[in-house]
């Protein structure tokens, strides 16, 4: 049940909240990375495709 | 296992700086441009217009003064319905020639009313006997401003009978009118001259629809419609030019000028349209890899799958945002970001390319000082987030189905007017 004081809780609780965005902000670079190693297995994958094909 | 995937993404920034600097190196001092060799050729501008009345009276009056004699300017009117066709039609030159597509054929891509206007000219007898692989056809845009140089620049390339294709630069008219356009303007000089200028001498230009030469036979070659349906047809038309064999040129040193948009919505709306297009030539991808090898299959394929690249653009700016929200809420992690060590290094990954985009932006502008080029280069950063909100909302656009043509309004011409009074050419 959401009280009169829950916001007020919620801003004495900003450290938590700050190391919770700094979690969030860790996982979407990790996630970015991710699918730059993907992007470029994508690319390198069909680039051999290509090379294979014109042998 | 977290952190060796953020290791990835810093490289991956690394890479694509590397990526930059290297096709900087590899074009800059190189001029490549033949000389002489250009003549006998018939030259046919194709002007398709959807309501162009604001901008196409000028537009028509330039091409008719840059035309040789035996020249032709094709106006494609694709069901407009304001005052493009009477203003067209007002034209007493012989060379300008109305091409009026009416309900349900109007209004069906711009693909569908180029290959009407290729139609014309080979069924319509428009190019005579001429042979197809001496004549020329340009592309243009309703708002185009050809360099009065271009055409004396752009023929001798066509003297090589491997090059199917010329693509000049573009500049945007209006860039002193305000940021937005000036950054447009940027992103048009960096496209040209990093990466347009290197792929050109490989033989692989993009083509981007405006001030866009094609040899007649190598569009014959493509079939009896050459565009594709594709929102961005003319990127499609490159890409199959160069899989047919075809070289693709790049002119960097002559320009078309063409208006930039001046509002932010209007110009989301017209990346996303690009992005979709760009989403739809994926279909090409298979040909590419069939067709193609080395480094033309490599940098085809990014081309064609850098779409995807937003996502990872979407991971990065979350990631920056979350940083600064934790940042606003915990005093101790404050206190760990804003030292020299984290924030150097956030400015160099993120802004480095600046160091290199803007003062090459103001060595070409010619109107902009370096430091003032360094400037509009840290903007260029931030301007290239356009690119994620319009991705976004390209991908929303294909989630629900839409495909329909969201076209670029035109802003009201200063050179634009009516037309000189006089017998009015027959219409098609």
């Amino acid at each position: 049940m959401i009280t009169i004081t829950t916001p007020l809780a919620a801003i004495g609780s900003a450290a938590d909240a700050g190391g919770a965005a700094f979690g969030v902000a860790r996982l979407a670079l990790a996630a970015a990375g991710l699918l730059f190693v993907l992007y470029v297995l994508l690319l390198v994958v069909l680039t051999l495709c290509a090379r294979r094909v014109h042998r | 296992m977290i952190t060796v995937l953020i290791l990835c993404a810093v490289s991956g920034v690394l890479i694509a700086f590397t990526y930059t600097l290297g096709m900087y190196l590899e074009s800059a001092g190189r001029l490549d441009r033949p000389t002489g060799g250009g003549e006998g050729f018939t030259v046919v501008f194709v002007v398709p217009c959807l309501n162009e009345e604001r901008v196409i009276g000028a537009t028509l009056r330039r091409l008719i003064a840059a035309s040789p004699p035996d020249g032709l300017i094709v106006v494609i009117d694709d069901g407009s319905d304001d005052g493009t066709a009477d203003l067209v039609g007002g034209f007493a030159d012989p060379r300008v020639r109305l091409l009026r597509r009416v309900p349900p054929d109007a209004r069906r891509g711009k693909g569908e009313a180029l290959n009407h206007a290729v139609r014309f000219l080979l069924d319509g007898g428009a190019v005579g006997c001429r042979a197809p692989d001496r004549v020329l056809v340009c592309l243009m845009d309703a708002d185009g401003r050809l360099d009065p140089e271009c055409l004396a620049t752009v023929l001798p390339y066509f003297a090589d009978p491997r090059v199917g294709a010329a693509q000049v630069g573009v500049r945007i008219a209006n860039r002193a009118q305000s940021t937005l356009a000036r950054l447009q303007d940027m992103e048009f000089v960096v496209y040209t001259h990093l990466f347009q200028r290197t792929r050109g001498r490989v033989g692989y230009a993009g083509l981007g629809g405006n001030g866009q030469f094609m040899r007649l036979s190598a569009l014959l070659d493509l079939g009896d419609d050459p565009w594709s349906r594709s929102l961005t047809e003319d990127l499609d038309l490159g890409v199959r030019l160069v899989l047919a064999g075809w070289r693709t040129e790049c002119v960097w040193h002559t320009t078309v000028r063409q208006q930039g948009l001046v509002s932010l919505r209007a110009l989301v709306r017209q990346r996303s349209r690009w992005f979709q297009g760009h989403v739809q030539a994926w279909r090409l991808v298979p040909s590419v890899v069939g067709r193609a090898s080395g480094r033309v299959a490599a940098d085809l394929l990014n081309v064609l799958l850098s779409p995807l690249l937003i996502f990872i653009g979407s991971f990065m700016t979350m990631s920056l945002l979350a940083s600064l929200v934790g940042a606003t809420l915990s005093e101790l992690a404050r206190e760990q970001l804003f030292r020299p060590l984290p924030i150097v290094s956030w400015y160099v990954l993120t802004f480095a390319p600046a160091f290199l985009l803007g003062p090459l932006y103001a060595r070409v502008s010619g109107d902009l000082r370096w430091a003032g080029g360094l400037v509009y280069g840290h903007l260029f950063i931030l301007y290239n987030l356009v690119w994620l909100v319009a991705g976004w909302w390209g991908v929303g656009r294909m989630v629900i189905g839409r495909r329909s043509w969201l076209k670029t309004e035109r802003l009201a011409d200063r050179e634009a007017g009516t037309a000189p009074a006089g017998t009015v050419p027959g219409s098609t």
